[in-house]
Protein backbone atom coordinates (compact mmCIF):
# COMPACT_ATOMS: atom_id res chain seq x y z
CA UNK A 1 0.00 0.00 0.00
CA UNK A 2 2.68 2.74 1.26
CA UNK A 3 4.66 1.50 -2.19
CA UNK A 4 1.60 2.05 -4.66
CA UNK A 5 0.19 5.32 -2.66
CA UNK A 6 4.23 6.28 -3.06
CA UNK A 7 4.19 6.16 -6.69
CA UNK A 8 0.74 7.94 -7.42
CA UNK A 9 1.70 10.32 -4.94
CA UNK A 10 5.30 10.70 -6.23
CA UNK A 11 5.24 13.71 -8.33
CA UNK A 12 3.75 15.85 -4.79
CA UNK A 13 6.35 13.96 -2.89
CA UNK A 14 9.31 14.60 -5.14
CA UNK A 15 8.15 18.37 -4.83
CA UNK A 16 7.79 18.66 -1.26
CA UNK A 17 10.43 20.86 -1.50
CA UNK A 18 9.90 22.88 -3.84
CA UNK A 19 10.30 26.69 -3.80
CA UNK A 20 6.69 27.15 -4.35
CA UNK A 21 6.33 25.52 -0.21
CA UNK A 22 9.21 27.65 0.57
CA UNK A 23 9.07 30.74 2.95
CA UNK A 24 11.45 32.78 1.53
CA UNK A 25 9.43 32.69 -1.99
CA UNK A 26 6.88 35.39 -2.99
CA UNK A 27 5.16 35.14 -6.56
CA UNK A 28 1.82 37.19 -5.83
CA UNK A 29 1.73 39.31 -8.46
CA UNK A 30 1.55 42.89 -6.86
CA UNK A 31 4.85 41.87 -4.76
CA UNK A 32 6.37 41.33 -8.24
CA UNK A 33 5.66 44.21 -10.03
CA UNK A 34 6.65 46.48 -6.89
CA UNK A 35 10.11 44.12 -7.28
CA UNK A 36 10.41 44.52 -10.48
CA UNK A 37 10.27 48.24 -11.30
CA UNK A 38 9.25 48.85 -15.48
CA UNK A 39 7.31 45.52 -15.35
CA UNK A 40 4.37 46.76 -15.62
CA UNK A 41 4.80 49.07 -18.49
CA UNK A 42 5.17 46.86 -21.27
CA UNK A 43 3.82 43.66 -19.79
CA UNK A 44 2.63 42.53 -16.43
CA UNK A 45 3.18 39.98 -13.35
CA UNK A 46 -0.71 38.60 -14.25
CA UNK A 47 1.03 37.46 -17.60
CA UNK A 48 0.68 34.09 -18.85
CA UNK A 49 4.14 33.80 -19.39
CA UNK A 50 5.33 34.48 -15.93
CA UNK A 51 3.99 31.00 -15.23
CA UNK A 52 4.04 30.78 -11.19
CA UNK A 53 7.50 32.38 -10.89
CA UNK A 54 8.38 34.50 -8.35
CA UNK A 55 10.92 36.20 -6.18
CA UNK A 56 13.55 33.91 -3.66
CA UNK A 57 14.37 36.28 -0.81
CA UNK A 58 17.27 34.14 0.07
CA UNK A 59 19.25 33.23 -3.22
CA UNK A 60 18.42 36.81 -4.39
CA UNK A 61 16.91 34.65 -7.56
CA UNK A 62 13.59 34.70 -9.77
CA UNK A 63 12.81 30.79 -9.85
CA UNK A 64 10.15 29.23 -11.01
CA UNK A 65 7.82 27.49 -8.12
CA UNK A 66 9.41 23.98 -8.81
CA UNK A 67 12.78 24.56 -8.16
CA UNK A 68 14.70 23.61 -4.87
CA UNK A 69 17.26 23.87 -3.01
CA UNK A 70 19.05 23.28 0.67
CA UNK A 71 18.15 26.13 2.09
CA UNK A 72 14.90 24.97 1.76
CA UNK A 73 12.08 26.04 4.55
CA UNK A 74 8.47 25.41 4.67
CA UNK A 75 5.81 28.57 4.37
CA UNK A 76 3.26 28.21 6.88
CA UNK A 77 0.88 27.49 4.02
CA UNK A 78 3.61 24.89 2.81
CA UNK A 79 0.92 21.78 2.94
CA UNK A 80 -0.99 23.36 -0.21
CA UNK A 81 -0.47 21.52 -3.37
CA UNK A 82 1.14 23.61 -6.17
CA UNK A 83 -1.46 24.48 -8.52
CA UNK A 84 -1.25 24.78 -11.96
CA UNK A 85 -1.28 28.59 -13.11
CA UNK A 86 -4.87 28.98 -15.25
CA UNK B 1 5.73 49.32 -0.25
CA UNK B 2 8.77 47.27 -1.24
CA UNK B 3 9.71 44.53 -1.93
CA UNK B 4 12.24 44.10 0.66
CA UNK B 5 9.97 45.75 2.80
CA UNK B 6 7.13 42.92 2.27
CA UNK B 7 9.32 40.16 2.57
CA UNK B 8 10.95 41.84 6.10
CA UNK B 9 8.09 40.20 8.66
CA UNK B 10 9.50 36.84 7.02
CA UNK B 11 13.25 37.03 8.29
CA UNK B 12 12.29 37.78 12.31
CA UNK B 13 9.60 34.39 11.65
CA UNK B 14 11.03 31.52 14.31
CA UNK B 15 10.07 29.19 12.02
CA UNK B 16 7.34 27.67 9.56
CA UNK B 17 5.64 26.64 13.16
CA UNK B 18 5.13 30.38 13.74
CA UNK B 19 1.50 30.64 14.66
CA UNK B 20 1.05 33.85 12.53
CA UNK B 21 -1.26 33.89 10.09
CA UNK B 22 0.06 32.41 6.53
CA UNK B 23 1.09 34.26 3.92
CA UNK B 24 -0.86 33.37 0.70
CA UNK B 25 2.01 32.43 -1.62
CA UNK B 26 -0.20 30.20 -3.80
CA UNK B 27 -3.32 31.89 -5.08
CA UNK B 28 -5.13 29.70 -7.15
CA UNK B 29 -6.22 26.76 -4.92
CA UNK B 30 -10.05 26.07 -4.82
CA UNK B 31 -11.31 28.80 -7.47
CA UNK B 32 -12.18 27.81 -10.98
CA UNK B 33 -11.50 31.55 -12.69
CA UNK B 34 -8.83 32.48 -14.76
CA UNK B 35 -5.60 33.50 -12.68
CA UNK B 36 -4.03 34.96 -15.59
CA UNK B 37 -5.43 37.99 -17.88
CA UNK B 38 -4.79 36.52 -21.28
CA UNK B 39 -7.49 34.30 -20.29
CA UNK B 40 -9.49 36.73 -19.38
CA UNK B 41 -8.75 38.85 -22.50
CA UNK B 42 -9.54 35.74 -24.24
CA UNK B 43 -13.16 35.64 -22.43
CA UNK B 44 -13.66 39.54 -22.40
CA UNK B 45 -13.06 40.10 -26.39
CA UNK B 46 -14.79 36.22 -27.06
CA UNK B 47 -17.56 37.59 -25.37
CA UNK B 48 -17.88 41.33 -26.82
CA UNK B 49 -17.75 39.09 -30.45
CA UNK B 50 -20.17 36.29 -29.51
CA UNK B 51 -23.15 39.43 -28.45
CA UNK B 52 -22.05 41.14 -31.39
CA UNK B 53 -22.40 38.09 -33.81
CA UNK B 54 -25.78 37.20 -32.15
CA UNK B 55 -27.00 40.25 -32.57
CA UNK B 56 -26.20 40.72 -36.04
CA UNK B 57 -27.74 37.34 -36.76
CA UNK B 58 -30.85 38.70 -35.15
CA UNK B 59 -30.69 42.05 -37.48
CA UNK B 60 -29.40 44.09 -34.79
CA UNK B 61 -25.94 45.19 -34.14
CA UNK B 62 -23.93 46.23 -30.96
CA UNK B 63 -23.04 49.33 -33.00
CA UNK B 64 -25.00 52.05 -30.51
CA UNK B 65 -22.24 50.95 -27.97
CA UNK B 66 -19.34 51.07 -30.18
CA UNK B 67 -19.47 54.84 -30.51
CA UNK B 68 -16.29 57.06 -31.63
CA UNK B 69 -16.00 61.03 -32.16
CA UNK B 70 -17.08 61.87 -35.95
CA UNK B 71 -14.84 63.93 -38.02
CA UNK B 72 -15.04 67.37 -37.36
CA UNK B 73 -13.45 70.50 -38.91
CA UNK B 74 -14.89 72.88 -35.96
CA UNK B 75 -15.03 72.87 -32.52
CA UNK B 76 -18.42 73.71 -32.60
CA UNK B 77 -19.34 70.21 -35.36
CA UNK B 78 -17.11 68.24 -32.57
CA UNK B 79 -19.15 69.91 -29.57
CA UNK B 80 -22.58 68.89 -31.26
CA UNK B 81 -21.55 65.14 -31.45
CA UNK B 82 -20.14 64.79 -27.90
CA UNK B 83 -23.50 66.17 -26.82
CA UNK B 84 -25.30 64.47 -29.40
CA UNK B 85 -24.09 61.02 -27.97
CA UNK B 86 -23.50 61.40 -24.44
CA UNK B 87 -25.70 58.93 -23.50
CA UNK B 88 -23.73 56.13 -25.81
CA UNK B 89 -19.99 57.25 -24.23
CA UNK B 90 -21.64 57.38 -20.66
CA UNK B 91 -23.08 53.56 -21.64
CA UNK B 92 -19.71 52.46 -23.01
CA UNK B 93 -17.47 53.66 -20.26
CA UNK B 94 -20.13 51.71 -17.75
CA UNK B 95 -19.44 48.31 -20.32
CA UNK B 96 -15.67 49.04 -19.78
CA UNK B 97 -15.48 49.39 -16.42
CA UNK B 98 -17.61 46.45 -15.39
CA UNK B 99 -16.22 43.99 -17.62
CA UNK B 100 -12.40 45.18 -16.95
CA UNK B 101 -13.24 46.66 -13.21
CA UNK B 102 -14.58 42.95 -12.53
CA UNK B 103 -11.87 40.57 -14.25
CA UNK B 104 -9.18 42.81 -12.46
CA UNK B 105 -10.66 42.24 -9.13
CA UNK B 106 -10.32 38.40 -9.33
CA UNK B 107 -6.73 39.17 -10.14
CA UNK B 108 -6.46 41.23 -6.88
CA UNK B 109 -7.60 45.01 -7.70
CA UNK B 110 -9.33 46.86 -5.43
CA UNK B 111 -12.88 48.18 -7.13
CA UNK B 112 -11.99 51.93 -5.43
CA UNK B 113 -8.68 51.95 -6.95
CA UNK B 114 -9.68 50.83 -10.38
CA UNK B 115 -12.73 53.06 -10.73
CA UNK B 116 -11.02 56.78 -10.39
CA UNK B 117 -7.79 55.41 -12.66
CA UNK B 118 -9.75 53.95 -15.15
CA UNK B 119 -11.83 57.10 -15.16
CA UNK B 120 -9.35 59.09 -15.85
CA UNK B 121 -7.74 56.52 -18.77
CA UNK B 122 -11.27 56.76 -20.62
CA UNK B 123 -11.62 60.90 -20.39
CA UNK B 124 -8.25 61.19 -21.81
CA UNK B 125 -8.44 58.87 -24.50
CA UNK B 126 -12.22 60.74 -25.32
CA UNK B 127 -10.23 63.42 -25.40
CA UNK B 128 -7.14 61.95 -28.08
CA UNK B 129 -9.85 60.18 -30.14
CA UNK B 130 -11.54 63.68 -30.87
CA UNK B 131 -8.01 65.14 -31.78
CA UNK B 132 -7.53 62.02 -34.00
CA UNK B 133 -10.76 62.86 -35.55
CA UNK B 134 -10.03 67.10 -36.31
CA UNK B 135 -9.26 67.03 -40.03
CA UNK B 136 -5.85 68.92 -39.14
CA UNK B 137 -4.71 66.38 -37.30
CA UNK B 138 -2.18 65.02 -39.75
CA UNK B 139 -1.34 68.32 -40.70
CA UNK B 140 -0.06 69.27 -37.02
CA UNK B 141 1.26 65.71 -36.81
CA UNK B 142 -0.94 64.67 -34.09
CA UNK B 143 -1.19 60.90 -34.61
CA UNK B 144 -3.34 59.91 -31.73
CA UNK B 145 -1.24 57.06 -30.57
CA UNK B 146 1.85 59.39 -30.02
CA UNK B 147 -0.35 61.73 -28.41
CA UNK B 148 -1.67 59.39 -25.97
CA UNK B 149 1.78 57.80 -25.19
CA UNK B 150 3.28 61.66 -24.57
CA UNK B 151 0.49 62.64 -22.63
CA UNK B 152 0.60 59.86 -20.34
CA UNK B 153 4.57 59.68 -20.18
CA UNK B 154 4.17 63.76 -19.16
CA UNK B 155 1.44 63.01 -16.49
CA UNK B 156 3.09 60.03 -14.74
CA UNK B 157 6.72 61.42 -14.92
CA UNK B 158 5.80 64.83 -13.60
CA UNK B 159 5.06 63.13 -10.41
CA UNK B 160 0.99 64.04 -11.03
CA UNK B 161 -0.27 60.45 -9.94
CA UNK B 162 -0.41 58.59 -6.94
CA UNK B 163 0.75 54.54 -7.37
CA UNK B 164 -2.78 53.57 -6.44
CA UNK B 165 -4.03 54.86 -9.53
CA UNK B 166 -1.59 52.03 -11.59
CA UNK B 167 -4.89 49.48 -11.07
CA UNK B 168 -5.92 51.35 -13.66
CA UNK B 169 -3.04 51.30 -16.48
CA UNK B 170 -3.42 48.01 -17.39
CA UNK B 171 -1.12 48.08 -20.80
CA UNK B 172 -1.04 44.15 -20.99
CA UNK B 173 -4.42 43.71 -20.18
CA UNK B 174 -5.91 46.31 -22.61
CA UNK B 175 -3.58 45.29 -25.46
CA UNK B 176 -4.18 41.47 -25.25
CA UNK B 177 -8.43 42.74 -25.39
CA UNK B 178 -7.58 44.53 -28.19
CA UNK B 179 -5.84 42.05 -30.27
CA UNK B 180 -8.69 38.79 -29.79
CA UNK B 181 -10.66 41.76 -31.02
CA UNK B 182 -8.65 42.81 -34.13
CA UNK B 183 -8.87 38.77 -34.66
CA UNK B 184 -12.88 39.45 -35.31
CA UNK B 185 -11.93 41.83 -37.67
CA UNK B 186 -9.14 39.89 -40.14
CA UNK B 187 -10.69 37.29 -42.51
CA UNK B 188 -9.03 33.72 -41.35
CA UNK B 189 -8.03 33.06 -44.77
CA UNK B 190 -5.74 36.44 -44.47
CA UNK B 191 -4.49 34.86 -41.02
CA UNK B 192 -3.81 31.84 -42.66
CA UNK B 193 -2.28 32.89 -45.64
CA UNK B 194 -0.04 35.35 -43.62
CA UNK B 195 0.90 33.14 -40.81
CA UNK B 196 3.30 30.77 -42.04
CA UNK B 197 5.79 33.92 -43.67
CA UNK B 198 5.11 35.52 -40.49
CA UNK B 199 6.21 32.54 -38.22
CA UNK B 200 9.32 31.96 -41.03
CA UNK B 201 10.56 35.74 -40.89
CA UNK B 202 9.98 36.29 -36.79
CA UNK B 203 11.97 32.78 -36.26
CA UNK B 204 15.07 33.82 -38.55
CA UNK B 205 15.30 37.76 -36.93
CA UNK B 206 14.93 36.03 -33.60
CA UNK B 207 17.37 33.54 -33.29
CA UNK B 208 19.80 35.69 -34.67
CA UNK B 209 18.89 38.70 -32.52
CA UNK B 210 19.26 36.38 -29.18
CA UNK B 211 23.05 34.86 -30.44
CA UNK B 212 24.00 38.24 -31.14
CA UNK B 213 22.91 39.59 -27.91
CA UNK B 214 24.11 36.64 -25.67
CA UNK B 215 27.33 36.42 -27.58
CA UNK B 216 28.12 40.02 -26.95
CA UNK B 217 26.83 40.00 -23.62
CA UNK B 218 29.13 36.89 -22.82
CA UNK B 219 32.31 38.55 -24.82
CA UNK B 220 32.02 41.93 -22.35
CA UNK B 221 32.19 39.52 -19.57
CA UNK B 222 28.23 39.35 -18.33
CA UNK B 223 26.97 36.24 -16.60
CA UNK B 224 25.20 33.86 -18.42
CA UNK B 225 21.36 34.18 -17.26
CA UNK B 226 21.89 38.06 -17.62
CA UNK B 227 22.67 37.57 -20.93
CA UNK B 228 20.00 35.03 -21.96
CA UNK B 229 17.67 37.50 -19.95
CA UNK B 230 18.72 40.25 -22.50
CA UNK B 231 18.67 37.95 -25.14
CA UNK B 232 15.05 37.10 -24.84
CA UNK B 233 13.91 40.77 -24.27
CA UNK B 234 15.08 41.69 -27.90
CA UNK B 235 14.90 39.11 -29.59
CA UNK B 236 11.59 37.27 -28.62
CA UNK B 237 8.77 39.80 -27.00
CA UNK B 238 10.51 42.02 -24.99
CA UNK B 239 9.75 42.39 -21.13
CA UNK B 240 7.46 39.48 -20.99
CA UNK B 241 9.96 37.32 -22.50
CA UNK B 242 12.77 38.68 -20.40
CA UNK B 243 11.11 37.86 -17.39
CA UNK B 244 9.48 34.36 -18.50
CA UNK B 245 13.41 33.43 -19.20
CA UNK B 246 14.50 35.27 -15.95
CA UNK B 247 12.80 33.06 -14.20
CA UNK B 248 12.98 29.48 -16.15
CA UNK B 249 16.96 29.96 -15.83
CA UNK B 250 17.22 31.43 -12.19
CA UNK B 251 18.36 34.61 -13.08
CA UNK B 252 19.21 37.06 -10.00
CA UNK B 253 16.76 39.53 -8.58
CA UNK B 254 18.57 42.60 -10.51
CA UNK B 255 18.66 40.25 -14.03
CA UNK B 256 15.14 40.85 -14.98
CA UNK B 257 14.82 44.75 -14.16
CA UNK B 258 18.11 45.30 -16.47
CA UNK B 259 16.21 43.95 -18.99
CA UNK B 260 12.91 45.59 -18.58
CA UNK B 261 14.42 48.71 -18.70
CA UNK B 262 16.54 48.50 -21.92
CA UNK B 263 13.54 46.74 -23.76
CA UNK B 264 11.63 50.22 -22.50
CA UNK B 265 13.94 52.85 -23.80
CA UNK B 266 14.40 50.60 -27.05
CA UNK B 267 11.38 50.46 -27.73
CA UNK B 268 10.23 53.77 -27.04
CA UNK B 269 13.13 55.05 -29.30
CA UNK B 270 11.92 52.50 -31.91
CA UNK B 271 7.86 53.78 -31.56
CA UNK B 272 9.19 56.74 -33.03
CA UNK B 273 12.15 55.76 -35.63
CA UNK B 274 10.54 52.74 -37.31
CA UNK B 275 7.58 55.37 -38.46
CA UNK B 276 9.61 57.83 -39.63
CA UNK B 277 12.40 55.97 -41.27
CA UNK B 278 9.81 53.60 -42.72
CA UNK B 279 7.76 57.12 -44.33
CA UNK B 280 11.47 58.58 -45.86
CA UNK B 281 11.55 54.95 -47.39
CA UNK B 282 7.72 55.30 -48.23
CA UNK B 283 7.27 52.10 -47.41
CA UNK B 284 3.57 50.45 -48.31
CA UNK B 285 1.76 50.00 -44.74
CA UNK B 286 2.06 46.31 -45.23
CA UNK B 287 5.25 46.31 -45.06
CA UNK B 288 6.53 48.41 -42.38
CA UNK B 289 3.76 46.68 -40.09
CA UNK B 290 6.11 43.83 -40.89
CA UNK B 291 9.21 45.80 -39.95
CA UNK B 292 7.85 47.20 -36.95
CA UNK B 293 6.64 43.51 -36.30
CA UNK B 294 9.54 41.81 -36.73
CA UNK B 295 11.99 44.66 -35.01
CA UNK B 296 9.43 46.58 -32.17
CA UNK B 297 10.30 44.92 -28.43
CA UNK B 298 6.96 44.41 -27.05
CA UNK B 299 3.61 44.22 -28.67
CA UNK B 300 1.81 47.44 -26.91
CA UNK B 301 5.09 49.67 -28.48
CA UNK B 302 4.73 47.82 -31.98
CA UNK B 303 0.99 48.53 -32.01
CA UNK B 304 2.01 52.48 -31.11
CA UNK B 305 4.35 52.41 -34.06
CA UNK B 306 2.23 50.47 -36.27
CA UNK B 307 -1.01 52.40 -35.66
CA UNK B 308 0.72 55.83 -36.53
CA UNK B 309 2.08 54.54 -39.59
CA UNK B 310 -1.21 53.34 -40.55
CA UNK B 311 -2.33 56.96 -40.33
CA UNK B 312 0.14 57.30 -42.89
CA UNK B 313 -1.66 55.62 -45.41
CA UNK B 314 -3.10 58.04 -48.32
CA UNK B 315 -0.50 60.58 -47.70
CA UNK B 316 2.36 61.44 -50.21
CA UNK B 317 3.82 57.76 -51.88
CA UNK B 318 2.44 56.06 -49.16
CA UNK B 319 -0.01 53.16 -50.11
CA UNK B 320 -1.79 50.88 -48.02
CA UNK B 321 -4.66 50.27 -46.14
CA UNK B 322 -4.17 51.77 -42.17
CA UNK B 323 -5.02 48.20 -41.44
CA UNK B 324 -2.73 46.47 -43.30
CA UNK B 325 -0.05 47.71 -40.91
CA UNK B 326 -2.05 46.66 -38.11
CA UNK B 327 -2.68 43.14 -39.19
CA UNK B 328 1.04 42.75 -40.63
CA UNK B 329 2.42 43.80 -37.59
CA UNK B 330 0.17 41.74 -35.63
CA UNK B 331 0.48 38.34 -37.17
CA UNK B 332 4.42 39.03 -37.22
CA UNK B 333 4.52 40.11 -33.54
CA UNK B 334 1.69 37.65 -32.15
CA UNK B 335 1.53 35.02 -34.38
CA UNK B 336 5.04 34.79 -35.31
CA UNK B 337 7.16 35.73 -32.51
CA UNK B 338 5.09 36.07 -29.52
CA UNK B 339 3.98 32.06 -29.21
CA UNK B 340 7.33 30.54 -29.27
CA UNK B 341 8.07 32.01 -25.37
CA UNK B 342 7.57 28.87 -23.50
CA UNK B 343 10.10 26.87 -26.33
CA UNK B 344 12.43 29.56 -25.59
CA UNK B 345 12.17 29.38 -21.74
CA UNK B 346 11.96 25.93 -21.71
CA UNK B 347 15.01 25.32 -24.06
CA UNK B 348 17.12 27.64 -21.88
CA UNK B 349 16.19 25.99 -18.47
CA UNK B 350 17.44 22.65 -19.90
CA UNK B 351 20.58 24.43 -21.08
CA UNK B 352 21.18 26.61 -17.53
CA UNK B 353 20.56 23.19 -15.11
CA UNK B 354 23.08 21.22 -17.38
CA UNK B 355 25.50 23.46 -19.02
CA UNK B 356 25.42 26.94 -16.71
CA UNK B 357 27.62 26.98 -13.50
CA UNK B 358 25.20 26.09 -10.81
CA UNK B 359 23.40 29.00 -8.25
CA UNK B 360 22.56 27.02 -5.60
CA UNK B 361 19.15 26.89 -7.12
CA UNK B 362 18.04 23.55 -9.28
CA UNK B 363 15.11 23.61 -11.69
CA UNK B 364 12.97 20.99 -12.43
CA UNK B 365 12.95 20.93 -15.92
CA UNK B 366 9.09 20.27 -17.19
CA UNK B 367 7.83 20.36 -20.78
CA UNK B 368 4.37 21.24 -19.35
CA UNK B 369 6.64 24.73 -19.00
CA UNK B 370 5.93 25.43 -23.06
CA UNK B 371 1.87 25.28 -23.10
CA UNK B 372 1.62 27.20 -19.17
CA UNK B 373 3.94 30.07 -20.69
CA UNK B 374 1.97 30.14 -24.09
CA UNK B 375 0.37 33.36 -24.55
CA UNK B 376 -3.46 32.70 -24.28
CA UNK B 377 -4.76 35.56 -26.19
CA UNK B 378 -3.43 34.18 -29.36
CA UNK B 379 -5.79 31.49 -28.81
CA UNK B 380 -8.50 33.86 -28.88
CA UNK B 381 -7.35 36.61 -31.91
CA UNK B 382 -7.76 33.04 -33.92
CA UNK B 383 -10.97 32.11 -32.60
CA UNK B 384 -12.75 35.04 -33.34
CA UNK B 385 -11.20 35.77 -36.84
CA UNK B 386 -12.47 32.15 -37.42
CA UNK B 387 -15.79 33.32 -36.15
CA UNK B 388 -16.79 35.70 -38.10
CA UNK B 389 -15.17 34.64 -41.29
CA UNK B 390 -18.12 31.82 -40.65
CA UNK B 391 -20.62 34.62 -39.86
CA UNK B 392 -19.41 36.38 -43.29
CA UNK B 393 -19.68 33.27 -45.15
CA UNK B 394 -16.06 32.34 -46.05
CA UNK B 395 -15.03 35.79 -46.56
CA UNK B 396 -11.32 35.81 -47.91
CA UNK B 397 -10.48 39.60 -48.43
CA UNK B 398 -10.67 42.81 -46.64
CA UNK B 399 -12.45 44.13 -49.10
CA UNK B 400 -15.41 41.62 -48.78
CA UNK B 401 -14.79 42.26 -45.19
CA UNK B 402 -15.51 45.96 -45.12
CA UNK B 403 -18.48 46.32 -47.17
CA UNK B 404 -22.36 45.54 -46.83
CA UNK B 405 -24.34 44.80 -43.70
CA UNK B 406 -21.60 42.86 -42.27
CA UNK B 407 -19.07 45.42 -41.82
CA UNK B 408 -21.24 48.41 -41.04
CA UNK B 409 -23.66 46.16 -38.41
CA UNK B 410 -20.70 43.31 -37.18
CA UNK B 411 -17.08 44.49 -38.06
CA UNK B 412 -16.61 48.26 -37.82
CA UNK B 413 -18.36 48.48 -34.60
CA UNK B 414 -15.58 45.91 -33.25
CA UNK B 415 -13.19 47.69 -34.77
CA UNK B 416 -14.16 50.46 -32.53
CA UNK B 417 -13.86 48.57 -30.05
CA UNK B 418 -10.77 47.24 -30.41
CA UNK B 419 -9.34 50.51 -31.41
CA UNK B 420 -10.92 52.06 -27.90
CA UNK B 421 -8.86 49.22 -26.32
CA UNK B 422 -5.37 49.91 -27.50
CA UNK B 423 -5.88 53.62 -26.82
CA UNK B 424 -6.50 52.71 -23.59
CA UNK B 425 -3.32 50.84 -24.12
CA UNK B 426 -1.04 53.80 -25.47
CA UNK B 427 -2.03 55.79 -22.65
CA UNK B 428 -1.01 53.17 -20.08
CA UNK B 429 2.10 52.53 -21.33
CA UNK B 430 2.85 56.57 -20.65
CA UNK B 431 1.06 56.60 -17.30
CA UNK B 432 2.68 53.22 -16.24
CA UNK B 433 6.68 54.12 -17.33
CA UNK B 434 8.29 56.32 -14.68
CA UNK B 435 11.97 56.94 -15.84
CA UNK B 436 12.87 57.56 -12.33
CA UNK B 437 11.85 54.17 -11.33
CA UNK B 438 13.48 51.76 -13.97
CA UNK B 439 16.98 50.61 -12.64
CA UNK B 440 20.37 51.46 -14.07
CA UNK B 441 21.60 49.14 -16.43
CA UNK B 442 25.39 49.83 -17.35
CA UNK B 443 27.83 49.97 -19.69
CA UNK B 444 27.88 46.73 -20.50
CA UNK B 445 24.21 45.15 -20.45
CA UNK B 446 23.46 48.17 -22.78
CA UNK B 447 25.76 47.94 -25.39
CA UNK B 448 25.06 43.73 -25.92
CA UNK B 449 21.24 44.90 -25.79
CA UNK B 450 21.65 47.54 -28.52
CA UNK B 451 23.83 45.58 -30.49
CA UNK B 452 21.27 43.03 -31.02
CA UNK B 453 18.55 45.92 -31.38
CA UNK B 454 20.78 47.11 -34.30
CA UNK B 455 21.14 43.99 -36.12
CA UNK B 456 17.20 43.42 -35.71
CA UNK B 457 16.11 47.16 -37.46
CA UNK B 458 18.81 46.22 -40.10
CA UNK B 459 17.64 42.54 -41.00
CA UNK B 460 14.11 43.15 -40.10
CA UNK B 461 14.48 45.87 -42.74
CA UNK B 462 15.77 43.44 -45.36
CA UNK B 463 13.14 40.77 -44.76
CA UNK B 464 10.10 42.79 -45.06
CA UNK B 465 11.14 45.48 -48.01
CA UNK B 466 13.25 43.22 -50.15
CA UNK B 467 13.04 39.48 -49.19
CA UNK B 468 9.44 39.32 -48.33
CA UNK B 469 8.60 42.86 -50.27
CA UNK B 470 5.65 40.97 -52.32
CA UNK B 471 4.10 39.09 -49.33
CA UNK B 472 3.52 42.06 -47.39
CA UNK B 473 2.67 44.20 -50.02
CA UNK B 474 -0.06 42.03 -51.00
CA UNK B 475 -1.54 42.23 -47.52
Amino acid sequence: VKLVSGVLRGKRLAELDACGRCRFFENESRALELALPGLTSLSSADAAVRDRDGLCARHERLVTQRSYCREFEPAADAARPLTPRR
Amino acid sequence: MRYEAMLAPLEQEPSFMSTEAPRIRIATGGSFLPRTEDWWAVLLGLGLVAVSVGLYGQGSSIKWLAVTPAKWTHLADLTADLVKNWQRYLAQFVLWTVLFGATLKVLGYRWIAFLPSFLLVYVLSVVIFCLGQWDQANYYNLEPPLVALVAGLVISNHGMLPAWMDAGFRVEYYIKTGIVLLGATLPFTLVAWAGPVAIAQASIVSVVTFVVIYFVAIRLGLEKRLAATLGAGGAVCGVSAAIAVAGAVGARKQDAPIAITLVILWAIVLIVVLPLVSSRLALPTGVAGAWIGTSELADAAGLVAAQTYGDYAGRAQISGTPDAAITAFTLMKVVGRDVWIGIWAFVLSIIATMRWESTGVKTRVDAGEIWRRFPKFVIGFLIASLVVTVVAKGAVSYAQFNKGPINSDLVAPLKNLRTWAFVFCFLSIGLTTRFRELADVGGKPFLAFTSGVVVNVLLGLLLSAVIFVAHWQGL
